[in-house]
């Protein structure tokens, strides 16, 4: 079994990421792949990590959806793939159109660095095989435009599709603007493509996933119900 | 063929939050000036060869649609003069 994590000019991300994967599926193959003649045709999972690929240029993400490693990203979700977009990766998920939405920057006009607290809604992923619905997970965010913008029919198409991944969310899984830290629409943090194969989130599951950094919530999501660790849902 | 030069003033739609806006607009107000609905946008200029200055504008239209603005935010105003 192969995980594949692309790289871009300006991606960030790709090395903790590696590391986690390696942490989260024992037994893998993971590799960092250049995004310029990048191949996924032996990939069962790809992962488009954080970072400020194409330097934000234009729109955050836009220029990387445009290019030719994003074919092979769509090629292999149309083979039933699991595709994990995280910060940067899901905004270019969004620019690619394979993801709904779009980004602006956070409604405090700057960059939030920080732990949240995220509510796993009731979706059905394997991503979130590892999680009931109503768990609350510890991971960090590090974003500037992290304000996922929805419309109203949008987001309820979203939610009656299950599609809704994670919420922000406070200690005891209470949502509301309080805990909202970049003014995303009904505080949605991560969503899922149709069927449940796609991820796209924007709090950070590699910064949590390393047992040194003391957190651990975030292998669940990047072991994507693979792990032979898992046992009964729980790592 | 001849040469066309394209301005693209892209800003965000009507009703889309402006947080680099309403930044620029407090500053504006602490410097003393009464400026209101203050908005950020972008201007995004290239040169294309094109049959006529209907192509090029045809030509400049799928690029914005393609790459250039984000339906789902932004909206733009297209000015096209010979070169």
């Amino acid at each position: 079994m192969r995980a594949d994590i692309l790289v871009f000019p300006g991606s960030n991300c790709d090395i903790d990421t590696e590391i986690a994967l390696r942490e989260a599926l024992p037994g893998w193959q993971v590799e960092r792949q250049w995004h310029d003649g990048a191949d996924l045709s032996e990939s069962q999972f790809c992962v488009l990590p954080g970072g400020f690929a194409y330097g934000d240029y234009l729109r955050a993400g836009a220029l990387a959806a445009r290019s030719p490693a994003i074919a092979e990203v769509r090629r292999l979700i149309g083979r039933g793939g699991l595709v994990l977009g995280i910060c940067n990766g899901f905004q270019v998920l969004v620019e690619a159109g394979i993801l709904p939405g779009a980004f602006q920057a956070n409604t405090v006009q700057h960059f939030v660095c920080r732990d949240v607290q995220l509510r796993v809604e009731g979706a059905s992923s394997p991503f979130l095989a590892d999680f009931a619905e109503g768990d609350v997970l510890t991971l960090p965010i590090a974003h500037q435009e992290g304000n996922y913008r929805l419309t109203l029919d949008e987001y309820r198409r979203l939610k009656d599709e299950g599609r809704i991944a994670f919420t922000y969310c406070g200690p005891q899984g209470e949502t509301g603007e309080t805990y909202n830290p970049n003014g995303s629409t009904a505080g949605v943090a991560g969503v899922l493509a149709e069927g449940g194969r796609v991820l796209g989130m924007m709090p950070h599951p590699e910064r949590a996933a390393w047992p040194a950094l003391g957190r651990k919530d975030g292998l669940g999501i990047l072991a994507a119900s693979f792990s032979p660790r898992l046992e009964g849902g729980k790592l | 063929m001849p040469e066309y030069r394209a301005h693209l003033q892209v800003r965000l739609r009507t009703g889309v939050l402006d947080p680099a806006g309403q930044a620029v607009g407090h500053a504006l107000g602490d410097l003393g000036f009464a400026a209101r609905d203050v908005a950020v946008g972008k201007l995004l200029e290239l040169t294309l060869e094109a049959a006529s200055l209907e192509a090029a504008d045809a030509e400049v239209r799928r690029m914005a649609a393609e790459l250039l603005v984000n339906p789902v935010l932004e909206d733009y105003d297209l000015e096209i003069v010979p070169r």
